[in-house]
């Protein structure tokens, strides 16, 4: 079967190829500002925590031990930015605030579950993943690009 | 002698595991609660250790505190120890759990030691007011004398799909001597043992639905005042229960099934509950009711109650509550505490 290609093709389609890259470049050039909204799970450099579900990430934060990986320790609230908490707890943990807190309130009185560490500013949650290896928790994508010897484990939303 | 040896157990781990090395956890939670009956004469607000409520106000049979020690040795191996007391029991102090848990996979552990007996939906934190939105749950479905036992469990967690799954198998005995409950409804001394109890507890739960399925067996023994009157007579328990988490409307439900086959012992409890959450206010209105099967012997304890009541989350880890019950009291041979009304508030919190 012969396909046959018009010659003024490309001729044709110059404007809109030009068009197409130019529009290319203007999503390349604003992809940070959407890259700073991003929500990432981070873990300290060396963890060596490589792949995680988030529905693994969702029994770490109840307590629970991860399925997934070994290498995950200990979840870790970030309270930094209260917003960012309540949409980690919609978009991962599928709860409420008062719900997630009676959750793990029973879990630490019915399985003596350990406590699970909140923090409320970046420096002390970048001092405590640096020191307790393979503990997690999450940030916006900018926060963690400003953080030292933190590396992203995964894009969350 | 069981309760002993489990102390015993646990300790000689513990040495042998070198506590010093060991990190160690403490939580705590408290329910300081008030209350009065406004019509009738007593309202039996906690089963269990006979919490019972009068005309003049009262901040003990609802009031508890309690410490909960966990003691990780390893990151696989932990000692979880609750120490409470309880304004109904004279504020004595009770070991509600002493065990030890051990990791074999993530998702698999095995306990052994005390226990709660984990019968009812809100058996394992009955205690832990903070966790509900009642002041207490709703007394007609915890009528149990035995609330704990001595013994061992596996417990089995995992996700199924969107599921949260889990299964806990559990073997034990409990012996009580000089029982709160039954003493009281039997006017006289009694000393209870439940022993070769083996259960079985299954969840289910997804984002806005949760089920538990719960079934135990085992023997009884009773001496009333001394004298023996039931001796390794087969018990069963049965029991539903259904929560819904529709936004801010949750619907509680529970449902349970005792008997005693060879004694012709059968009772059914249940409670229905309603509240929605409007912010840090949570209102509610809950159903419940005990009726037991009249026997030849006359057994005829029956009586439901109507709650409604407000919990108000203060700050992340404190809550107040004010409740309102009505209890109907139908049993015309065994009445518990005949018809009453009573208002009670309370104020709950963790650490």
């Amino acid at each position: 079967m012969n396909i046959h290609i018009p010659v003024q093709f490309p001729r044709s389609c110059k404007y809109p190829v030009f068009l197409f890259f130019i529009v290319m470049l203007i999503i390349a050039s604003i992809k940070p500002c959407y890259a700073d909204n991003k929500v990432v799970l981070i873990a300290a450099k060396g963890s060596g925590i490589e792949s995680i579900s988030n529905r693994d990430i969702r029994r770490v934060f109840l307590g629970l031990k991860s399925a997934d990986s070994d290498l995950v320790n200990k979840p870790v609230i970030n309270l930094y930015n209260r917003e960012l908490y309540e949409d980690f707890l919609k978009n991962i943990m599928h709860m409420t605030e008062g719900a997630y807190r009676r959750k793990i309130v029973k879990r630490i009185f019915r399985n003596g579950t350990e406590e699970i560490k909140e923090v409320k500013m970046l420096n002390e949650l970048n001092t405590h993943l640096t020191s307790n290896i393979g503990d997690i928790s999450f940030v916006y994508n900018d926060a963690a690009e400003k953080m030292q010897d933190i590396e992203v484990v995964k894009v969350l939303w | 002698m069981q309760k002993l040896l489990s102390v015993v157990l646990v300790f000689t781990i513990l040495f042998i595991c070198k506590p010093s090395l060991a990190e160690i956890k403490l939580n705590g939670f408290g329910s300081v609660a008030i209350g009065t009956v406004v019509e009738g004469e007593e309202f039996l607000a906690d089963y269990p250790k006979t919490g019972i409520y009068n005309n003049d106000l009262s901040l003990d049979p609802d009031t508890t505190l309690g410490l909960q020690l966990s003691s990780y040795f390893t990151d696989k191996f932990s000692l979880i120890a609750q120490l409470a007391v309880h304004g109904a029991s004279d504020y004595d102090p009770e070991i509600d759990w002493l065990y030890l848990n051990y990791y074999l996979t993530p998702e698999l552990s095995v306990q052994a030691g005390r226990k709660r007996l984990p019968l009812y939906y809100y058996s394992d934190y009955f205690d832990v007011g903070y966790a509900y939105y009642w002041i207490r749950p709703p007394p007609d479905v915890y009528t149990w004398q035995i609330s704990n036992y001595n013994g061992a469990s596996l417990l089995y967690e995992t996700a199924l799909g969107q599921w949260d799954a889990s299964l806990n198998l559990y073997y034990g005995s409990e012996e009580s001597e000089d029982n709160d409950l039954l003493s009281l409804l039997f006017g006289a001394s009694v000393d209870e043992t439940w022993k070769n109890m083996i259960g079985i507890v299954g969840t289910m739960s997804n984002n806005w639905l949760e089920l538990r399925l719960t079934h135990m067996q085992g023997l009884i023994d009773r001496k009333i005042s001394g004298v023996s009157v039931i001796n390794d007579i087969e018990q069963q328990f049965l029991g539903v229960s259904v929560n819904f988490t529709f936004d801010s409307l949750l619907i509680l439900s529970e449902f349970n099934n005792y008997r005693q086959p060879e004694n012709d012992v059968e009772y059914n409890a249940y409670l229905i509950s309603f509240g929605y959450q409007i912010g840090d206010l949570t209102p509610h209105i809950t159903r419940s009711s005990f009726r037991q099967e009249i026997t030849a012997l006359g057994n005829d304890e029956r009586h439901y109650t109507t709650s409604v009541g407000l919990r108000w989350d203060v700050v992340d880890n404190i809550a107040v509550k004010v409740q309102y019950d009505n209890v109907v009291d139908e049993g015309v041979i065994v009445p518990v505490k005949g018809d009453s009304s009573s208002i009670s508030l309370a104020v709950d919190f963790v650490f």
